[in-house]
């Protein structure tokens, strides 16, 4: 495993200097490497086990990204400096790592690359030894022995290039403006169940006996050279994931002294996007969380953060996480009004908050349903609903997971809501879905047909009839003639 | 037109149903596309370029932008509100809002509340009037930057699109539903992990110190509920959010509805509620979650439009939910979406601005009839060097005006006053033509000092006698000898029952103007091309003296639209002022019959003392310029191989006897000299004091008084000599010139006559030439000269004037607090090193003007009082002048008529300098005060 690794990705409109992103900030990830603030591993505060960085260079020089690495500590590497201070790139992804889990070796230093794919990992897979074997058999030979390395990160890649495959998107022959954000991001929430429903695997009695943790984070980092997804998970509703930050802004400027580095604003605009393991500077308006348990999209410039909703999520306002197993991991976790090892809420007044969560609770979920979104229709769940379900869940396999289901619609993520809501009107089907054997099932299932008419067919019959019967066709009529002549 | 979404899969999907394929695309695949299909709608003649009425320069970023009923609001990237006028364009006040970029304004409907939302995370709530803040609203969550804020008075909620998702709000009524604050919660003071954290040597860094919460503590602090937010409003920056009413039908027409638009595409329309404990409720959501970011709305009756990426307009019935029309707007992003007046105005990240045909579902509707006409662009124009960020529309004084505030650190407002068919012009004359005069006017380059401006100058007396006749006026163009440039006369009657009585004022001005090349870069603008910055109009001649002119002449209009004018106002305007009026007195006295008798004369061809007190010049000093000559007999020679000590050297006889002119304290020595200056009388000395008492109290550092009133008399009522320049015959080296010439000039005071001054001055250095007993020959030749003019302050002119000034200026005097800030930016004045005298540097009208050119304007932001509480001020400073018109008194002797003068612009004015000015409300006063003073004087 890999906890105390440090992440960070750079897109902008523009290319930037390597060296602007990589060494010169005060708290780059170069100094990163030896000063982390947010990994606490007193024992090896040093992230010296080797580095890598991922460019995409111009269109001419073909699709792929230029991947450096090196073993070297990243303060020690001169090759390092002599290359950042002379390459500039629009999309960057870099890397450094100490090991946990696979040996010292420029095979194990991320970012791992397939084709125009490049992929990083901060944090580990839950229980890894238990699930390599089925994660492997998963696998199709061309992913399987496409792994050259030893670590948990690689093999999540691995499944994640199988998962693009089977959704019926070649890895290996991306279209010319990419897979675009909703299939990248879909392929990652895919991933992240299907890692879910390997450890689910795991038997109890392996856990009992080994004392064995299960819970994972998971903070993956993901482009094809035009959008970039990254996730912060952690499969656990009373934990707090790995911290990731991103900051978006205009300019990316040294202010006064060298290494005084400020995110400005000069528009609304997000010419510049970073998101990184730990802030670059400590300009702290800079600086937003990305939430636990969400997906973070970078696409031409703009950032769109969606929620993974599974049994982990909760939809609490005031519901907060323990930072305590990050802590635990080497890492840290940047929620700042948790507590280290609280896992109650810590904040509102519980006279209220028994009034206003069942309240909230509907309305988040109203917001997120699938009809706000995608053009299907799901029944009104939220009454149904039991508040406090999806949230007290404290243990990862104490609820039978209802995760995503697999269909091609590109809002899949908020498909997945609708299950919920059979699932908690119906715990029965719930269970059933909940088995992780017939979701292995290939992607032709019945599920995903019936999910598909809905989105696809069903959806815009449904829309023209809401849509009729109200609104004035006269006033549109009289405007837009040509709209009605047909 | 063909679709330029072949590539987009979202929206082919979107074109299935209800309309499929042929949801109308205007494409305009470039700006240049614009060209043609403006061409083509040309033929209606309605291509129309709107005027920039102001320029608003800011030293940042322009983020947002709101406008009140007198005011303009923006907000910039250094976290700063900045106020202007919407009447003067002068910068009222400017504060420390926020520690980043205002990202947004929200004017609240009923005017009352002025929010500001900024990347510090922080929404404050502003007095629009003072901007005392009210309530400063921050949340416990990392929200980020905070995008958008709305208002709705109905509900007394404010809602906040922050960069985090979330749509959070926060009741400004309903006080029990909200936490304590707990300032351990707040932004700026809760610890965080990162940013708080220790390095390993112990040491974190640093916390920049919370300036805005601790130093600037009034004002409400309110914590948002962590449950009165809605995590993942959008799953993007929530960019954009209205607040509107009866726009859909899905919520009662009388209730506040919240439109929000995000970052990741989509818009949503929230149902309200006045309890924050139920929020928000989405009823309806348009578009598709692809990224594609709604950067700006704006609302026609049930019609929404949407600025998208990629110049990206779509135009969505909220009723029915459908996208109506898809439209390929800009080459850029579209940043800012205005409706004004029935049309759509667009903005975008390449700097044009657009206006568009609409539908207009609004209250404009009957004006679509032309059904073919929507959605042409009407007119398209480069309004900013960057992107445009924001723009704002509003009505004033009868204009209507279209705002837009960019990244080229500029504010511009845009005039598109009748553009719109259904305004009729009406009969009165609106506020901005006289600044539309004055900036054709400024376009003549009338130099008189330049043989090759001649025709220019023509043109520009032409101009001027058209604008003249334009008006009513009677009208003549009378001619100068040798071709100098003619005086432009123009005579407006009066009420024709009083035609045997009524009075007869002049109007004495001048159109022409000193040159103003730019070859160094100097000016800002193009000094012929008159334009509005931050509240000035700049260009040669808009305060030396066409602006005043056209003050004066829309003063009488005003009279003339009003029928109120009683007497009659004559304008001589002369086109030789800055060369010495050649020909002016010749051309007056040869049209004597036509100009007829005048009972009253006023000029306004002067400055104030500083830029704060409005003054009345009731003196001006004469002046005479004379050529002192001396030569020999021989020419230039060698000095080491002819100079010798029985050589009279032309220079040195000069110099010497020139020396003689000025003695001890520069006392001028020419005998007699003094004689004839009128004693100071009590009644001046106390025009001096009251000056010195009002310059010091408004700046200190004029003082101190005994040496500013010693300084000010000596410039007004005491004559002075000066040598302007040597001339020598010989190039430089060691020569001895056959010739040697001498420019000085007197400055006479009143009651020095001219002709006595020259006979005494040529006698006084005839003698010291004599006692030199040199072989030399002196001449002397009097160049220019003029009499000194002392009105007479308490006659019925000044009185009127005095009381126009009172009350056009409103109060003067009053006490103005500074803000300490601008005061210690002035620079410490060091007492001169250089001097061994230990008399005391004199004041210079530059030394009056840089106290406010550097301070800031008066902090006070005051809704104007009205008229009848009015509190009467002091009166208008009287001042007196080192300078000359030669003219005044002349046309005083001529017409036998006493004359006054009215200072119209401000100390600051650099006439004759580069960047040469006049504020805008001095501009607009002033032509209240000749409009009150040309109906007011001839009932004295």
């Amino acid at each position: 495993m890999n906890f105390p690794d440090l992440l960070q990705v750079y897109k902008g409109s523009d290319e930037i200097l390597l060296s602007k992103l990589i060494l010169d900030p005060s708290h780059s990830i170069l100094t990163q490497s030896f000063d982390s603030r947010l990994r606490l591993d007193m024992r090896r505060p040093h992230n010296g086990d080797g580095f890598g960085i991922g460019y995409y260079t111009e269109p001419k020089l073909g699709p792929e990204p230029c991947i450096f690495t090196s073993t070297i500590p990243a303060w020690n590497c001169v090759n390092l400096q002599r290359i950042a201070s002379k390459t500039a790139s629009h999309l960057i992804f870099a890397h450094v790592r100490a090991t946990t889990e696979g040996s010292l070796s420029d095979d194990n230093c991320h970012p791992f690359c397939h084709g125009s794919l490049m992929w990083m990992h901060n944090g580990g897979l839950g229980g890894w030894k238990h699930i390599k074997r089925p994660l492997g058999a998963r696998l199709a030979d061309k992913w399987y022995l496409g792994v050259h390395g030893g670590t948990d990160s690689e093999w999540a890649f691995a499944l994640y290039l199988d998962t693009l495959d089977r959704m019926g998107h070649d890895p290996s022959s991306p279209p010319a403006e990419g897979f675009g954000p909703s299939v990248l991001r879909q392929a990652m929430l895919k991933t992240i169940q299907q890692i879910n429903d390997f450890i689910k695997e795991i038997p109890q009695s392996i856990i009992d006996m080994e004392r064995l943790d299960t819970r994972s984070l998971l903070n993956f980092a993901l482009t094809d050279g035009h959008s970039v997804v990254c996730s912060r998970y952690v499969s656990s509703a009373t934990d707090e994931a790995a911290s990731l930050y991103y900051s978006s802004g205009t300019t990316w400027e040294a202010k006064s002294r060298k290494g005084d580095y400020q995110m400005d604003r000069r528009d609304k605009g997000a010419d510049i996007v970073l998101v990184a393991s730990e802030p670059l500077t400590f300009e702290r308006e800079s600086w937003v969380t990305v939430p636990t348990n969400s997906i973070l999209t970078i696409h031409r410039q703009t950032v769109m953060v969606h929620p993974i909703i599974d049994e982990y999520y909760s939809y609490n306002p005031y519901h907060s996480r323990s930072s305590q197993f990050a802590q635990d991991k080497g890492l840290v976790t940047n929620e700042k009004s948790a507590s280290p090892g609280a896992t109650t809420p810590s904040t509102g007044k519980p006279e209220n908050k028994t009034h206003l969560a069942p309240s909230n609770h509907q309305e988040t979920v109203q917001s997120l349903s699938p009809q706000m979104h995608a053009r299907t229709n799901v029944p009104d769940f939220s009454r149904s609903s039991t508040p406090g379900t999806t949230n007290s869940t404290s243990s990862p396999r104490a609820r039978s997971p209802d995760f995503y289901h697999r269909d091609s619609s590109p809002h899949a993520d908020f498909q997945r809501l609708s299950s919920h809501s059979d699932a908690t009107s119906s715990s029965s089907k719930s269970q059933e879905q909940g088995n992780t054997k017939k979701k292995r099932e290939p992607p032709q299932n019945t599920l995903l047909n019936v999910n598909s008419d809905t989105s696809q067919d069903a959806g815009p019959s449904r829309g023209i009839g809401s849509r009729a019967s109200f609104g004035d066709p006269a006033k549109i009529a009289k405007f837009f003639p040509e709209l009605h002549s047909k | 037109m063909a679709s330029v979404f072949g590539a987009r899969k979202a929206i082919q999907q979107q074109s299935i149903i209800p309309f499929p394929a042929d949801i109308p695309i205007a494409e305009y695949g470039s700006d240049e596309a614009y060209t043609i299909e403006r061409a083509g709608a040309a033929d209606d003649g309605k291509a129309f370029q709107p005027e920039l009425a102001h320029h608003l320069q800011n030293d940042s970023s322009i983020l947002s932008l709101a406008v009140g009923e007198k005011y303009i609001y923006a907000g910039t990237q250094d976290g700063e509100i900045v106020v202007w006028s919407l009447a003067s364009f002068e910068l009222i006040l400017r504060i420390q809002a926020h520690t980043r970029a205002v990202l947004c304004l929200y004017l609240s409907t009923d005017g009352k509340l002025l929010f500001s939302s900024a990347g510090d995370a922080i929404v404050n709530a502003w007095c629009p009037i003072n901007l005392k803040r009210q309530y400063h609203i921050y949340s416990t969550y990392d929200v980020g930057d905070v995008f958008s804020v709305a208002y709705s008075t109905q509900f007394e909620m404010v809602y906040l699109g922050a960069q985090n998702t979330s749509i959070q709000w926060c009741s400004l009524s309903n006080s029990t539903s909200r936490p304590p604050p707990n300032p351990e919660r707040h932004p700026d003071r809760r610890n965080h992990r990162f940013f708080d954290s220790t390095a390993h040597g112990g040491t974190s860094t640093p916390r920049p110190q919370p300036s805005r919460a601790s130093s600037n503590e009034d004002g409400n602090v309110l914590e948002i509920d962590k449950a009165h937010m809605r995590h993942y409003a959008h799953f993007g920056y929530v960019y954009c959010m209205l607040l509107v009413r009866g726009a859909s039908r899905v919520v009662d027409a009388d209730e506040d509805m919240l439109i929000s638009g995000g970052g990741d595409g989509t818009i949503k329309l929230w149902q309200l509620s006045g309890d924050p404990g139920t929020g928000i409720k989405e009823i309806a959501c348009l578009g598709e979650d692809d990224a594609e970011s709604v950067l700006s709305m704006a609302v026609d009756g049930s019609f929404l439009y949407s600025s998208k990426l990629d110049g990206i307009m779509e135009l969505w019935d909220l009723d029915t939910k459908q996208k109506l029309r898809v439209i390929k707007a800009h080459r850029g992003d579209v940043m800012t979406l205005q409706m004004g007046w029935g049309y759509l105005f667009s903005a975008g990240s390449n700097g044009l601005a657009r206006k568009y045909s609409t539908v207009q579902y609004g209250k404009y509707r009957n004006s679509s009839s032309n059904f073919s006409q929507k959605y042409h662009v009407l007119s398209q124009w480069k309004a900013h060097e960057g992107r445009i960020l924001a723009s704002a529309v509003t009505n004033f004084a009868g204009q209507q005006l279209y705002i837009t505030g960019a990244n080229d650190n500029s504010v511009s407002v845009w005039d598109i006053t009748g553009c719109a068919d259904e305004v009729e012009k009406s009969g009165e004359i609106m506020e901005d033509q006289l600044v539309k005069s004055l900036q054709e006017f400024v376009s003549y380059k009338t130099v008189s000092s330049r043989p090759d401006h001649a025709e220019d100058c023509r043109r520009g007396a032409t101009f001027l006698r058209t604008l003249f006749k334009k008006h009513g006026a009677q009208t003549e163009m009378l001619n100068t000898d040798n071709r100098h440039n003619p005086v432009v006369f123009a005579k407006f009657r009066g009420n024709p029952a009083t035609a045997s009585e009524r009075k007869k004022i002049l109007f004495y001005g001048h159109y022409d103007v000193v040159s103003a090349d730019d070859k160094q870069g100097n000016w800002i603008i193009d000094p012929f091309q008159m334009k509005g910055v931050n509240g000035y109009l700049y260009g040669r001649g808009v305060s030396d003296n066409k602006g005043p002119i056209m003050a004066a002449l829309y003063g009488v209009i005003d009279l003339v639209h009003a029928s109120q004018l009683d007497s009659d106002i004559i304008f001589l305007i002369e086109g030789e002022e800055e060369s010495g009026s050649r020909g002016f007195k010749e051309a007056v006295r040869r049209h004597k019959d036509l100009i007829g008798d005048i009972d009253y004369i006023i000029l306004a061809n002067s400055y104030w003392l500083d830029d704060e007190v409005p003054c009345l010049t009731y003196g001006l000093r004469g002046m005479l310029h004379a050529t002192v000559k001396v030569d020999s007999n021989h020419p230039d020679v060698h000095s080491g191989v002819d100079g010798s000590f029985m050589m009279d050297e032309p220079l040195f006889d000069l110099t010497t006897i020139l020396a003689k002119l000025k003695g001890l304290h520069n006392r001028i020595q020419i005998p007699g000299f003094y004689d004839d200056i009128l004693p100071l009388t009590a009644a001046e000395e106390a025009r001096y004091d009251d000056i010195t008492e009002t310059l010091i109290r408004r700046n200190p550092e004029n003082g101190p008084a005994e040496v500013l009133k010693a300084s000010l008399m000596a410039r007004w009522r005491e004559p002075n000599l000066t040598i302007h320049r040597y001339k020598v015959s010989g190039p430089d080296g060691s020569l001895v010139s056959a010739h040697a010439s001498a420019a000085i000039s007197l400055r006479l005071v009143p009651n020095q006559e001219v002709d006595d001054v020259i006979k005494r001055l040529t006698e006084f250095l005839n003698d010291a030439f004599a006692k030199l007993d040199t072989h030399n020959h002196l001449t002397i030749t009097i160049d220019n000269q003029a009499d000194a003019w002392l009105g007479d302050p308490d006659n019925e002119i000044f009185r009127t004037l005095e009381e126009a000034i009172m009350e056009v200026w409103g109060p003067i005097g009053a006490p103005v607090r500074r803000p300490s800030a601008a005061a210690s930016k002035q620079p410490q004045r060091k007492p001169s090193l250089v001097s061994p005298s230990l008399k005391p540097t004199p004041a210079t009208s530059s030394s009056l003007t840089t106290a406010s050119a550097a301070a800031l304007p008066p902090l006070e932001l005051t809704s104007e009082t009205p008229p009848s509480t009015k509190q009467k001020g002091r009166k208008p400073l009287y001042i007196r002048e080192g300078g000359s018109i030669p003219s005044i008194r002349f046309l005083e002797k001529e017409f036998n008529a006493p004359a006054a003068h009215l200072p119209c612009g401000q100390a600051s004015d650099s006439a004759h300098l580069d960047n040469e000015r006049l504020r805008v409300s001095n501009l607009y006063n002033s032509r209240k005060i000749f409009k009150k003073v040309f109906r007011e004087l001839p009932q004295k």
